[in-house]
């Protein structure tokens, strides 16, 4: 394992949704459940980050934002998308607005259902996205 | 809830929000639906110690509303998403956004005159 | 070297922020002169989806306008088909949704304490707000069997009753919430750092509150006693409510608001376990909505406006929400004019912004 699995660090952007899977997830964050006791930490930079949430359907106007913010992460990157709306739309799908899903802008690794999520998932989708990001370095250092 | 609306006409509307502001009352909202006879409804609703009044122009697509900044420079926001979701155009803004409060996938997305046929999936005895 | 004027562009992914919000922020030296919102990140057109899911299914889409104010989104949005309809919903029913307005609102300043403290780097005290929180969450969570998204409003009452004996059994509860409560805003209201940060920050006169429309703790912390819950909306007509303000119109006085208006909840889930009538959580509905109604109620955050129209058929022909960051957002901008360049990101949590309620 290397220091990135042992301690990754999150980027999280909210792309149109409604806000209960952020306070979900910064929730996951605080003494309860507390996810900083696996090295996880929740960055606000996305040149520091390893592993990308997003919540929420990705609308017209950040949709640029998204793709960028996604450019700046250096690679081995995870996406996670978070929520059911980032997954596939969820009740707001059917806005003119709202593109569906995460995966429709930027490719995704992990997805975590729920609505809103709850943080025992979100925990578990970390550890999942772990798993794809130390798959990932591991390809790159055979690229070498 | 007082659910009174009265009507008012385009040229009125810079007065009837003077004469508000000078009553001391505060503007609410400013709720653009379509009309019933076709055209738009723009309800302007303003309180004054939690009784609402609400004054109302009816106005074709696209026309042209002066903006009452003048009196409650607030409304701004409402104005911007009024233009940018039904696309009236507001003259005197104290910040005009020039269609770019709210980035939409469709232009004007609100802009449709009647209500698109209503689909039932429930039926009646059933949503009791 | 005076006279230059620099725009600095401040989000729409700020560390800050937990959801995205633009400003143009035109800085001369360290002073910003003028700030420029943008908004539209969490623009989702919900509204425009009433004419294809019928009113008692929007009860849900209207819960999901914002997940920290979901509650007082989904019971507003009843009331006013309850408004429209003429439903007399039962006692019992109104002072539930009295009581899971008054845990959201607990709730939601809790956040707001916490995300406060965050942004001032205070990050031990943003983990004992939200700590605290969780014990709050947990009744939510126990009541009705979600923590931040309920589903348990319904257009003619709600879907859950609480027995008489958890009631009694969450009344205790409350104790050790507002023991720990008093310890954490003892630090908010008195730590000799926050105050330095906040005192005189994001100076907001009682005039210009008004003038601007300002609602909820942004208006009170200015001095404008201004509460629907003073109507006679829900429970709050038995309960006899009084507003809680602070005078000193800058971003301590918003805090202190918030701050007070915790205990202020607590008491009134004490007085509503005490004096909640028995009886049935909901009536049969039958019917279509006709007509037009506003309907508006007090959230965390400030009034809530519903418009609500309908023709007789299943599907409301109109739908509008005017919430109420969308209304403190004037009153944001007149706070940061004159603001040095480092406090902005504390002056815009000072309004607790909800974008995803703003923008819908």
């Amino acid at each position: 394992m290397t220091s990135a699995a042992k301690s990754p660090w999150l980027l999280h952007y909210n792309a149109s949704s409604c806000n209960g899977c952020d306070i979900e997830i910064l929730a996951a964050l605080t003494p309860l459940y507390d996810v900083e006791r696996f090295g996880i930490i929740n960055t606000g930079n996305p040149a520091h980050a390893d592993i990308f949430v997003v919540t929420g359907g990705v609308n017209e106007q950040n949709k640029e934002v998204l793709k960028n913010l996604y450019d700046q992460i250096p690679e081995p990157k995870v996406v996670m998308a978070v929520g059911i709306c980032a997954s596939s739309g969820g009740v707001f799908r059917d806005c003119y607005n709202v593109s569906g899903g995460v995966d429709t802008i930027i490719p995704v690794d992990v997805y975590v259902p729920g609505c809103s999520v709850r943080p025992e998932a979100l925990i578990e989708g970390v550890v999942k996205a772990i798993g794809v990001l130390e798959e990932k370095r591991a390809k790159m250092e055979a690229e070498k | 809830m007082n659910m009174e609306v009265t009507q008012i006409s385009v040229s009125d509307v810079e007065k009837t929000a003077e004469e508000m502001k000078r009553q001391g009352y505060r503007l609410v909202v400013m709720t653009c639906t379509p009309a019933v006879g076709g055209g738009f409804d723009i309800t302007y609703s303003f309180d004054k110690e939690l009784s609402l009044k609400h004054f109302r122009i009816t106005m074709p697509a696209e026309s042209d509303i002066p903006s009452i900044c003048k009196s409650y420079s607030g409304a701004f926001v409402y104005e911007n998403e009024i233009h940018d979701l039904y696309g009236f155009v507001f003259h005197g803004m104290t910040i005009d956004f020039k269609g770019t409060f709210i980035r939409t996938s469709v232009p004007y997305p609100f802009k449709k005159e009647i209500p698109e046929p209503t689909v039932t999936k429930v039926k009646k005895e059933d949503a009791a | 070297m005076s006279n230059r004027r620099t725009v600095i562009p401040f989000g729409p992914q700020h560390p800050v922020l937990p959801e995205p919000i633009h400003l143009d922020l035109v800085v001369e030296d360290e002073h910003v002169v003028e700030a420029i919102p943008s908004i539209g990140y969490v623009h989702r057109g919900l509204e425009s989806l009433v004419d294809r899911r019928d009113y008692s299914d929007f009860v849900f889409l209207a819960e999901r306008i914002c997940g920290i104010c979901s509650f007082t989104h989904s019971s507003t949005f009843c009331q006013g088909i309850e408004g429209l309809m003429g439903i007399e919903i039962p006692d019992r029913a109104r002072y539930l949704r009295t009581l899971w307005g008054e845990y959201s609102r607990i709730h939601s300043h809790l956040l707001w304490l916490g995300l406060f403290a965050d942004a001032l780097g205070f990050e031990s005290l943003f983990y004992n707000a939200w700590k605290i929180r969780e014990s709050i969450l947990n009744e939510m969570e126990a009541t009705t069997g979600g923590r931040v998204i309920q589903g348990v409003c319904k257009v003619g009452g709600v879907r859950r009753d609480i027995s008489n004996d958890f009631l009694s059994c969450m009344d205790s509860r409350l104790d050790a919430v507002e023991d720990e409560m008093q310890e954490l805003v003892k630090v908010f209201l008195n730590d000799y750092t926050l105050k330095k940060r906040v005192c005189g920050k994001g100076v907001l006169s009682a005039e210009d509150a008004y003038a601007l429309g300002a609602v909820g703790p942004v208006a009170r912390g200015s001095g404008v006693a201004q509460d629907v819950r003073m109507t006679d909306y829900l429970a709050y007509k038995d309960l006899g409510f009084k507003p809680i303000v602070a005078n000193s119109c800058d971003g301590y006085g918003r805090c202190e608001v918030r701050c007070k208006e915790l205990f202020q909840s607590v008491d009134l889930i004490r007085r509503i376990i005490t004096d909640i009538p028995d009886g049935d959580v909901s009536v049969a509905v039958k019917g279509n909505p006709d007509g037009e109604y506003f309907s508006r109620s007090e959230q965390p955050r400030g009034e809530v406006i519903h418009y609500i129209r309908g023709n007789g058929t299943k599907n409301l022909t109109q739908f509008r929400v005017r919430t109420p960051t969308l209304t403190n957002v004037p009153a944001l901008v007149a706070m940061l004019a004159g603001a040095e360049l480092a406090d902005v990101p504390q002056i815009v949590l000072t309004i607790d912004p909800c974008i995803g309620c703003m923008e819908r």
